[in-house]
């Protein structure tokens, strides 16, 4: 049963991914992004894995995911090159080809468990690195905004 | 596991939307989807229990780093804008410095 959910969210992940890819649309693409981190998120969820669902819920689905959305919403027109197809081809038979090994190769080596708390005390810790991490990143784009309208 | 051969599909597919973007908004796009198949790829981390705590570590910092780093290219993409009213990366150079 394990084995079925994580086969479904993966596909579902890839099939986000090529929509995503094939979308003409930016804003669209966007959206398909988004949809990926989620699957990737839920499968971290389904593990039990819940610190890493967090973060990627959290910082990439809810924050940069969300400023991305609203930023190909914004600049949605330009339409991507077309590929040469033998390109594509030849791209996907060695990505086929490499995920399957790597597939094969790597293994369950025991129960699925979370070591959190063995890093971090707690969740508070986390969100004021995060509030400092985002306050100095942008402190820099203020001071480059302000040079650069002077 | 089914994880770590979905990542390198996810990895390839944001090479090919990287290859083919004409506009940075598309790299953005592409970059996140590899950040996503990097986290996949650190599925396996948790299934060992000698390394799981290396994995929590990892995660985090990938998450900041990757976080931070897309923060600044979101930063970028607007002072870019605004300097040649376009986003088309026929307008970025290499380095980024000489334009």
């Amino acid at each position: 049963m394990d084995a079925v959910v994580v086969t479904v969210l993966s596909l579902l992940a890839i099939l986000f991914a090529v929509a995503a890819w094939a979308s003409r649309d930016n804003f669209y693409s966007a959206i398909y992004m988004s949809a990926v981190m989620l699957t990737v998120g839920a499968v971290y969820a389904f593990h039990g894995i819940y610190s890493v669902f967090v973060l990627i819920a959290f910082i990439f689905i809810g924050a940069i995911g969300i400023i991305t959305v609203a930023l190909a919403a914004t600049y949605r027109f330009l339409n991507p090159r077309k590929l040469n197809e033998l390109w594509v081809i030849v791209v996907e038979i060695i990505a086929v080809v490499l995920a399957v090994t790597a597939g094969i190769n790597t293994f369950m080596a025991g129960e699925f468990s979370d070591a959190f708390d063995r890093i971090l005390p707690d969740y508070l810790t986390m969100i004021a690195f995060l509030i400092v991490l985002t306050t100095l990143l942008m402190l820099s784009a203020i001071s480059m905004l302000r040079r650069d309208s002077a | 596991m089914i994880e770590t051969a979905a990542s390198l599909g996810l990895l390839a597919l944001g090479y090919l939307m990287m290859i083919s973007a004409k506009d940075v908004i598309r790299i953005l796009i592409a970059l996140e989807l590899m950040f996503s198949a990097v986290f996949l790829s650190l599925v396996p981390f948790f299934t060992n229990p000698s390394l799981v705590v290396e994995g929590n570590a990892i995660a985090i910092l990938t998450v900041f780093a990757s976080a931070g780093e897309l923060l600044i290219l979101i930063s970028a993409i607007i002072f870019l804008d605004r300097k040649f009213r376009t986003t088309a990366i026929e307008t970025t150079d290499v380095g980024g410095d000489v334009l």
